[in-house]
């Protein structure tokens, strides 16, 4: 009977002890994952503000002031492919997106197009920044054969957390990123021999206040410990970052949000478990400004160069053609002068040619184009078989046909508008623009881009018959360098 | 030895010498030769920004910057000028109206810029940031309104020496920054494609296809337009953007595009579509050509004709071989049947 007793009291005991084992198992103790990281491949907060005004047919577009996640044009620029939403996410207005062109001021901007509809008063204006997102880590424990790597990635509390658009809270607590409707094809599993790792991740589109997860089942054998594994959410279409909040951002700012990631065995217990944190925030525009510029150099050319064909007969300044004595009369003397162009106008240059009056004696007028011996003046020359005008060139080979012309040669570049040796001619002129007889200057180099050091001579020849009576002639040229409109 | 080593020498000083010497004779050549540019005697300017575009609204006051650079080595002394300018070609080569009573008024501007400036000096290796103040009459009319803002070293008459027949020319330089003025308002913004050509018939590609565009609203626009070229089966084969370029109200601008392969058969059609103007205006315009090789074409029907012809011949040879050939063999049958028949008979 003492010996029933015993073994009673020893089944008790023993059954309590069973009992509380059973009942109350020992905690695994988890560890923590080592050389955990996790990385957006675009840090960038997505933009979120509301609409004040933006008209059907105008391409600019106001937006609030306060109340929104952006208030400001900020964090806004050139470029970004904005989405005009409703406030029930209903797709973009007219299905439509929009590129920004420029930032106006604080709270507009223009975009590259017009505004096919007009926006409600409850729009949104909607920016939205996405990318991929890498989690990287090893393992301390080892994950059994049906165990499972576990991620948890905020989601806004209470919002559609898969719809492609930016949501937006109060705090980093309650806020998080959209799935943007990722499909397990996007994601990949590597390390620790990858194809033991399921192909098809488990994926939970978080609602409520429930976060969003990943699963990754481990399918034929354990993984062992300290096993570095990078899970990869990839950038098409990949998740969307949130709106900075809406309360208490700083503008450049980071708002931090930490992303769980455990490791589990088959019951789901936690092996590993570690928070890594992400930091979206505000993208800063480096911008650097080119102006447009447009650099012109007018040189003087020296007696005895060879320019045009012809070996100059006098040394010119970039201010002046000093003729000096015309001995020899019917004789073509020549003079050049070096033009050089560099711009970086998208459209090009133009330098144009006109003098203020024929040459007259002691400066006097020469009325009309073609005043000439009798009017005491030098005409423009119209060259051989008078041909030349300021717009059309002939050959000037005969010294006789008096008067005073240019022609053109490239130096470097081939920006002149003619050129002395054109159709097999020995110098190929043409009269200055007169402007005294309202003549229209002309173009004497161009070019429809950007140039670096074009450069043309421009070759002067004059020639005055005996009859031309004696005094000093004298006009004055001027070159106009622009960019092209 | 020591002679012929001493002839050595003198004969290898004389190859140097003769190489000095042609060293020095064709350094000589070059520098003569070289149009010899005065350095010191250049005008060496710059002008920054070479064109700008502001919005402004009537009555409203702004200021515009713009800097003229002098990179010679001596000092630059000039006027400052501000005029109006219009486009009056194909090119987009502004013309300076130097008296702005010969402009329309439509786009004018000159007379709401003052600045304190009307003369400077540009320092050596220096540059001067002037500043224009703008102020938009009250009533001003929403458009566009174009203005130039020059640089004019002064030119300078060479002196009289005293001579008979003597004659000189002072040459001055302008370099202008041109300023487009927006004031705000609505605008009227029409466009059109007023040329849209190209042969109609070519032999070979790519095809050049000439448009003029003509700006007929109050601003200028800049219109980005594509040109496709679609085959006879209706897909795009060529694609070209128009070169974007500025026209000016009122003006017409000649874009030149070059569409497809050298090698095409068939009627193409050529379409623009481009858009243009702040509120998203749009053209577009289509023409049909034909591209035959029609060289290659009758190359290649000549080529079937005789290579037809030589078959045919071939042809006919080879039959007319066989028609005797057989007519042979007939009488060979009819030889040895008269045989057989005359050994039948003797054997008989």
């Amino acid at each position: 009977m003492k010996k029933v007793r015993k073994i009673i009291l020893l089944l008790f005991v023993f059954f309590q002890f069973a009992f509380l084992f059973l009942q109350r198992p020992n905690v695994v103790d988890t560890a923590s994952l080592t050389a955990a990281s996790a990385t957006l491949s675009n840090s960038r907060l997505s933009y979120r503000a509301g609409v004040a005004t933006g008209t059907t047919g105008t391409s600019t577009v106001d937006i609030d002031t306060s109340g929104f996640s952006d208030n400001n044009t900020n964090h806004l620029f050139p470029n970004d492919v904005l989405c005009f939403a409703d406030s029930g996410f209903a797709g973009c207005s007219q299905q439509k997106t929009y590129t920004v062109n420029n930032i106006i001021d604080a709270d507009t901007f223009q975009l590259t197009s017009a505004l096919s509809a007009s926006l409600g008063a409850n729009d949104l204006a909607i920016a939205t920044q996405s990318g991929s997102l890498t989690l990287s880590f090893t393992t301390t424990a080892e994950i059994p054969t049906a165990g499972d790597i576990l991620v948890t990635i905020p989601m806004a509390d209470n919002a559609s957390g898969n719809d492609g658009f930016p949501d937006t809270t109060a705090s980093v607590t309650t806020g998080g990123f959209d799935l943007n409707a990722i499909a397990a094809t996007d994601i990949s599993t590597t390390g620790c021999t990858d194809a033991n790792w399921v192909a098809t991740e488990t994926i939970a589109v978080g609602s409520g206040t429930t976060d969003h997860t990943i699963r990754v089942d481990r399918q034929t054998s354990a993984c062992a410990a300290s096993s570095a594994i990078t899970i990869t959410i990839d950038s098409a279409p990949g998740i969307v970052n949130p709106p900075p909040i809406t309360s208490g951002h700083t503008q450049g700012g980071a708002d931090v949000y930490a992303i769980n990631i455990k490791t589990r065995d088959g019951s789901d217990n936690t092996l590993d478990e570690i928070d890594v944190k992400v930091a979206p925030v505000e993208a800063v525009l480096v911008s650097a400004t080119v102006d447009e510029t447009i650099s012109f150099t007018v040189a003087g050319v020296s007696s005895s160069s060879s320019t045009c064909g012809k070996t100059t007969d006098v040394t010119t300044t970039a201010y002046s053609v000093p003729w000096g004595t015309l001995i020899n009369t019917d004789t073509i003397h020549y003079g050049s002068q070096q033009l050089t162009v560099s711009t970086n106008a998208d459209g090009g240059y133009s330098v144009t040619i006109e003098e203020n009056d024929q040459m007259g004696k002691n400066g006097g007028a020469c009325s009309g184009a073609s005043a000439g011996e009798s009017a005491n003046c030098i005409e423009d020359t119209t060259c051989d078989g008078a041909a030349c005008t300021e717009s059309t060139s002939a050959d000037w080979a005969t010294a006789t046909n008096n008067g005073l012309g240019f022609s053109l040669a490239n130096q470097s570049g081939t920006d002149a508008s003619f050129l002395y040796n054109e159709s097999s001619r020995t110098f190929s002129s043409r009269q200055i623009a007169d402007q005294e007889a309202s003549e229209t200057k002309a173009t004497v180099i161009s070019n429809a881009g950007p140039v670096s050091g074009s450069s043309a001579y421009v070759c002067y020849g004059i020639s005055i018959s005996g009859t031309q009576p004696a005094g000093y002639y004298f006009n004055k040229v001027k070159y106009t360098a622009t960019a092209t409109f | 030895m020591k002679v012929k080593s001493q002839k050595s020498k003198v004969k290898n000083a004389t190859k140097n010498l003769k190489l000095v010497l042609i060293f020095i004779l064709a350094t000589l050549f070059l520098i003569l030769n070289t149009p010899s540019v005065f350095a010191q005697q250049s005008i060496p300017l710059t002008a920054s920004p070479a064109r700008q575009e502001i919005l402004v609204d009537p009555s409203e006051q702004q200021t515009i910057n713009v800097r003229f650079l002098n990179q010679g080595d001596s000092p630059i002394s000039g006027i400052i000028r501000v005029a109006d300018f219009i486009v009056d070609n194909k090119d987009g080569i502004p013309r300076i109206l130097e008296d702005s009573s010969q402009a329309s008024p439509k786009y004018t501007a000159s007379t709401w810029i003052k600045s304190n400036f009307d003369r400077i000096t540009i320092a050596s290796k220096d540059n001067v940031l002037l500043q224009f103040n703008i102020q938009v009459p009250e009533n001003a009319r929403a458009g566009g309104r174009y203005v130039a803002i020059f640089f004019e070293p002064e030119g300078i008459v060479p002196q009289e020496t005293g001579a008979n027949q003597e004659a000189g020319s002072g040459v001055s330089t302008r370099l202008a920054s041109l300023l487009y003025i927006r004031v705000s308002g609505e605008i009227s913004e029409q466009a059109m494609i007023s040329r849209f050509f190209a042969n109609g018939f070519a032999e070979f590609g790519p095809i050049m296809v000439e448009t003029d565009i003509l700006n007929r609203g109050d601003y200028h626009i800049r219109p980005k337009g594509v040109l496709a070229l679609v085959n006879p089966f209706g897909s795009v084969v060529a694609q070209e953007k128009l070169k974007e370029e500025n026209i000016f109200p009122d003006t017409l601008r000649t874009f030149e595009n070059e569409l497809g392969s050298k090698y095409m058969l068939g009627r193409y059609k050529i379409t623009l579509t481009a858009a243009y103007g702040e509120t998203g205006q749009s053209m577009s315009r289509s023409i049909f050509i034909w591209v035959i090789p029609w060289r290659i074409i009758l190359i290649i029907i000549l080529a079937i004709i005789i290579i037809w012809f030589i078959l045919k011949n071939m042809k006919k040879k080879t039959s007319k071989n066989s028609g005797s050939l057989k007519k042979e063999l007939e009488i060979e049958k009819q030889e040895i049947e008269k045989l057989k028949s005359q050994l039948k008979k003797r054997a008989d």
